[in-house]
């Protein structure tokens, strides 16, 4: 289509534009480049202050569509006796609740506010059920997929699968609050994989791996 | 790096690259044919007629660099790409996002410079796409690197998000505002997959997949129309307003389909067929009403008369086959023929000759569908119904001729006039 535009357009923006081009210009490189320190800086810092809880793994089905380059598993979260391990009773407010040894904690199900109230979680992560989601049975906190450079990852997943190894993830969740108790986080990380509790990438540091 | 040997064979092989010119030449013989049909019939003279097929050639000689330098930048993207991953297990964390971010640094200044020189348009446009295309391995490298459990569609999300000023700052070309529309695109389809599901059921989830479905094309098309965007970008201009309307058009055509089963199932989903009723009618009409005011407000800078028919009318058969809850493979097709026909005869009265063959041709084959679908279970009737869908198409060619001839005749007149 012919624009039949006038040469010297009166408006606002073409007048702003043009008079703080250079600005803009700036502006749109620096955008990208403020972003990822943020990101950077904000990942280093979680990693530093969050805490590890270890929790093993175990192989899972349908893999990741990148395999080859991710190992996916699901949480084998050792229940403490008793304790609920369906979110049906709690509605939206679902935690989950990490107690005990770093390593394989006691874990279980708890109404976030009353876990909070009671002060009986070392770790807290909330999970917000939306949809349909909300009456399922398996608690899912995500975090199911690890990536590992292509010499190991298909074979650790092949083997994970087939249980021939055993294999544990670090889950870092927010600190202590300041009255010792865990504070309540939506958010978790992954930190370091172990294979046989050995840390994977001292295991590819030292090209050590054992299936090979 | 096997692109960039491919890149290099195509490039030296003469034989190969006329092939590539093919493209060109042959828009230049179309244009051709039509000066001499216009020429023969006292249209243009001989002197107006080869400045235009100069101004053409020129025209194609000029797409035709641009589109090899782009290709050929793209490749050597991919192959630096493609080394650094087949060395990726050798660098460090640490190494690999300072090297990261030393090259996202590089090239922003470079480009930065070139952009305030203005010499280089191509170098521009390469250096635009290669930081576009950094900011999202970048985005992809902090994902890897901290182990984060984010998604494609929160990724894409994000890499639109910080990389909309550098497009639209520092992009000139068609090309890059294809490439950038189709991000675009995929990302709020992707979004909508992955996070419609945090809706709290499925009627909830088409009502929002409906809204964006018809508000974002018609964003871009406003925007299109704005004088910023027309001065500054006409090329994004011009991409954004044929994706608009090819997803507008397309999306009319393809909501006959509807009429099969969707539609009643989508009306199942509602809490009640009234709310149903108002929900569907209340967006399209939202969807009407943007346009006419759109319409209104843009009309003072230019003539859009015929794009917003064409997205008035394809908005309204959007949401008809979504009102009803009748089956019927009759009216799927009627719906197709009503909307094609009514596009054909905007088209016809616009002076879009191609447009009025395509809605021709449309019309011809949905017919020849829906006698096919009508007749189409036993050996016999599907006999009976090929011999009357064919007969069909045939008067339906012998009437489209005829019309064709009448509009001929008729812009004769005009002419003589």
């Amino acid at each position: 289509m012919q624009s039949n535009l006038p040469e010297k357009v009166e408006s606002a923006s073409v007048h702003f534009a043009m008079k703080n081009a250079k600005w803009i210009a700036i502006f749109s490189l620096v955008l990208p480049l403020l972003f990822f320190t943020w990101q950077v800086t904000t990942h280093i810092s979680q990693e530093r202050e969050f805490e590890a809880w270890r929790i093993e793994v175990q192989g899972y089905d349908p893999r990741h569509i990148l395999k080859g380059r991710y190992i996916t598993y699901r949480f084998n979260y050792p229940w403490a006796d008793g304790a609920a391990t369906d979110c049906s009773d709690f509605r939206t407010s679902c935690c989950l609740c990490l107690r005990g040894a770093r390593e394989n904690p006691n874990a279980s199900l708890v109404n976030c506010e009353t876990a909070l109230e009671t002060k009986q979680c070392q770790g807290l992560l909330r999970k917000d059920y939306k949809g349909r989601d909300r009456s399922k049975k398996n608690f899912s906190i995500g975090l199911t997929e690890y990536y590992v450079d292509e010499r190991a990852a298909k074979t650790l997943d092949k083997m994970l699968r087939n249980n021939e190894i055993s294999m544990s993830v670090d889950v870092l969740l927010a600190p202590k609050g300041q009255n010792g108790h865990a504070q309540m986080t939506r958010k978790a990380r992954l930190g370091e994989l172990y294979i046989d509790d050995k840390p994977l990438s001292a295991i590819l540091d030292a090209n050590e791996l054992p299936f090979e | 790096m096997l692109n960039i040997y491919f890149l290099i064979l195509f490039a030296k092989s003469k034989k190969r690259l006329k092939t590539l010119q093919l493209c060109g030449i042959l828009c230049v013989m179309r244009v051709k044919a039509k000066l001499k049909k216009w020429q023969e019939k006292g249209l243009l003279d001989e002197g107006t007629s080869k400045q235009i097929l100069d101004y053409e050639r020129a025209r194609m000689a000029s797409h035709f660099s641009l589109g090899m330098q782009l290709c050929g930048g793209f490749a050597v993207l991919l192959g630096v790409a493609l080394i650094v991953a087949a060395n990726w297990h050798e660098l460090g964390r640490q190494a690999k996002i300072i090297a990261h971010f030393i090259l996202n640094i590089s090239v922003s200044i470079w480009l930065f410079k070139v952009g305030y020189d203005r010499t280089k348009p191509v170098l521009q446009e390469i250096l635009t796409l290669g930081l576009f295309g950094l900011n999202l391995t970048f985005i992809a490298l902090i994902g890897q690197v901290f182990q984060l459990d984010g998604t494609i569609a929160m990724a894409l999300f994000v890499w639109m998000i910080i990389s909309v000023p550098l497009v639209m700052v520092y992009a000139r070309s068609g090309f890059t505002a294809w490439i950038w529309l189709i991000a675009l695109y995929l990302t709020a389809f992707l979004l909508l997959k992955e996070y419609g599901v945090l809706l709290e059921d499925e009627y909830e989830r088409f009502l929002l997949a409906y809204f964006v479905s018809l508000f974002l094309p018609l964003a871009l098309y406003a925007d299109h129309c704005m004088p910023l965007t027309q001065k500054f970008r006409p090329k994004f201009a011009a991409a954004f307003r044929k994706t608009s309307i090819l997803a507008f058009v397309v999306g009319a055509s393809l909501s006959s389909m509807l009429f099969y089963d969707g539609a009643s199932e989508i009306a199942r989903e509602a809490p009640s067929y009234l709310v149903h009723l108002v929900c569907v009618s209340a967006i399209t009409g939202l969807a009407l009403v943007y346009i006419a005011l759109c319409h209104r407000y843009f009309s003072k800078y230019d003539d859009y008369d015929y794009d917003w028919g064409v997205l008035l009318l394809s908005a309204a058969f959007m949401g008809l086959p979504l009102l009803s809850t009748l089956e019927s493979s009759v009216l799927a097709a009627l719906h197709f023929v009503c909307f094609w026909g009514a596009i054909g005869a905007m088209a016809q009265k616009h002076g879009a000759e191609g447009i009025v063959n395509l809605s021709i041709a449309l019309i011809a084959i949905r017919l020849y569908i829906i006698f096919i679908e009508l007749f189409g279970d036993a050996l016999m009737d599907t006999g009976i119904g090929l011999i009357i869908a064919g007969a069909v198409m045939i008067m339906f060619v012998k009437l489209a001729q005829k019309f064709k001839r009448y509009i001929g005749q008729r812009g004769a007149v005009q002419n003589a006039e």
